[in-house]
């Protein structure tokens, strides 16, 4: 079903990672990000995923609920790993036709795979243990520079809340929609693509008619409560940097330089 | 045999994640032929989660459900014809319209069915007559309509399938008094003509008592009385305990008899509260 889909979601939680302050995640999130990126070899590369699943174990979030997140992207993961399989360089292990596969190719495809899952864990891990108004609070204060550019920062931020905070309710609308349309006997399940893509309409339709409805309305109760802006808006809730956001700084910085030191010390795959 | 049949009926949602609640467990119903039967339960009882196994909507976590005595679930390739034989039709008609016209929107159905295009028009018409939607509206946009009139639309549309079973939830709320009067008057003679079974999901227990014959009342998941109408509203305490409660017309029945006057207490109806006031009056 539709609400299976895990990335992006917020599972509330009190663990220390909850409690770390939203700047402070995204920025730390971005950088192990460029850091993974970074990794020229195993060593290094163990040490970031070791480093990820670490805050994974901190954050109390199920591991199975951090694999589920995966499960969608197995696919795009197994065929950027297979493909890679085919690009290596030096003696073949195994030959046919124009294919060969060698030792480095295998290597690659493995620590291809590797990075990709990292990846997602370290994003996901991200919006699973931040909600989304404390991210886009987060993203609004980190963005504050570009108001001297004259950007519209507060008015981004809030059309982003927004965003974020109908998600949960269109997944659920949708999922009411089907069931309605399905007790009329509507086939969402069999035919080919295109009768399958026509089978969507009866449910885009009264979708988008209750989205433009609910944003009238809400547009409404916006103004009834005289919202006006960003200008001169406090929060009720500060973001505050708090002793476990320093820590974490100072083991992704730690985990940075492992890395770049590996890197140096261990050759590339 | 009974028509529908639900046995250790249990249900999760979000199953594996951290959500993952229990919406309805150990539901044992039965449901005879050409029956009213009145779901009631406080919101999250789990009313909505069981009629929607009753058309295979969603499947069991465990149980069965039984439709004319064979396994929903046996076939799955024949899932759709379980959802004619049994009509669900929503609360809320905007989650459901979406074509041009009124026409199209109530012969959506039908079409499903794969009928001819001459049964499906005289269905339309008939079940358009059956809800009171007149030919003029037929070629209006279902958009234009009132709240009132979508939802008979709605009814409309799910009636054209000429199912064996009917299932409403909450087909009155919302609407005004007059509007609420004529989906209920409807519902019964929708029963009594068509001899089909109605099951009526809804807040209101002046409604339940005015139409079904049996009541099944709903309690965090599971069924907490199956019974007869006038058994069900015996249990006025254990009622408000669920937060729900009885007809106000049995409520003031009931402190009558609190107050010592030697009256019947299992009035349901306006019309039972009249002959009763009738009767007192004539022993006096």
């Amino acid at each position: 079903m539709i609400s299976d889909i895990t990335i992006g979601q917020y599972f509330p939680g009190n663990s220390p990672i909850h409690k770390m302050d939203a700047r402070v995640k995204i920025v730390l999130t971005f950088a192990v990000i460029i850091t993974i990126f970074l990794c020229r070899n195993f060593a290094s590369l163990a040490l970031v995923t070791f480093s990820i699943f670490g805050f994974v174990a901190l954050s109390k979030i199920k591991i199975k609920t951090v694999l589920k997140g995966i499960k969608p992207l197995i696919f795009i993961i197994a065929v950027t790993a297979f493909i890679n399989l085919f690009y290596g360089t030096g003696e073949p292990v195994a030959e046919f036709w124009i294919f060969k596969i060698t030792k480095n190719g295998i290597m690659n495809a493995v620590f291809l795979a590797v990075r990709i899952i990292s990846l997602v864990v370290a994003s996901s891990l991200l919006t699973y243990t931040t909600t989304p108004t404390a991210l886009t609070y987060a993203i609004e204060r980190l963005l504050k520079p570009l108001t001297y550019l004259k950007v519209d920062v507060h008015t981004f931020a809030m059309t982003m809340t927004i965003a974020l905070r109908f998600i949960p309710t269109l997944v659920e609308e949708v999922e009411k929609i089907t069931a309605a349309q399905k007790s009329r006997g509507a086939d969402m399940e069999s035919g080919n693509l295109i009768k399958r893509v026509k089978a969507l309409v009866p449910v885009l339709i009264p979708l988008f008619v209750s989205s433009f409805r609910r944003a009238n309305e809400l547009a409404y109760a916006m103004e009834c409560r005289c919202y006006r802006g960003g200008e001169g808006r406090t929060k009720m809730k500060q973001l505050k940097m708090k002793t476990g956001d320093y820590f974490s700084i100072f083991v992704v910085v730690l985990m940075i330089a492992g890395v770049i030191l590996l890197n140096i010390f261990i050759g590339k795959i | 045999m009974s028509q529908i049949v639900c046995e250790n009926l249990k249900y999760l949602y979000s199953v594996g994640t951290p959500f993952e609640s229990v919406a309805i467990d150990d539901v044992n119903i039965s449901i005879e032929k050409g029956e009213i039967v009145g779901v009631i339960g406080h919101t999250g009882s789990g009313k909505s989660t069981l009629i929607q196994h009753l058309n295979a909507l969603l499947e069991p976590y465990s149980g069965k459900v039984f439709l004319n005595g064979k396994d929903v679930w046996e076939n799955k390739s024949e899932i759709r014809s379980v959802r004619f034989a049994v009509g669900l039709c929503f609360q809320y008609p905007e989650y459901q319209i979406f074509e041009e016209t009124v026409f199209k929107e109530i012969s959506f159905g039908p079409k499903q069915m794969g009928l001819d295009e001459k049964e499906i028009e005289e269905r339309v018409y008939e079940s358009a007559d059956f809800v009171g939607i007149n030919k003029e509206l037929m070629n209006k946009s279902p958009f234009d309509l009132s709240g009132g009139q979508k939802r008979r639309v709605a009814i409309a549309s799910v009636i054209a399938m000429r199912p064996e079973v009917l299932v409403l939830d909450e087909p009155c709320a919302g609407l005004d008094p007059a509007g609420r009067e004529r989906i209920l008057s409807l519902i019964k003679s929708y029963q009594q003509k068509m001899g089909n079974t109605v099951i009526l999901v809804s807040h209101s227990m002046e409604d339940v008592a005015k139409l079904a014959q049996k009541v099944i009342v709903m309690n965090k998941g599971r069924v907490a009385f199956q019974s007869s109408v006038s058994e069900v509203f015996s249990h006025a305490r254990e009622l408000k305990e669920m937060g729900l409660n009885v007809p106000q017309i049995t409520e003031v029945f009931l402190k009558l008899k609190k107050r010592g006057i030697d009256c019947r207490t299992d009035i349901y109806t306006v019309e039972d509260a009249y002959n009763e006031i009738k009767r007192l009056k004539s022993l006096s």
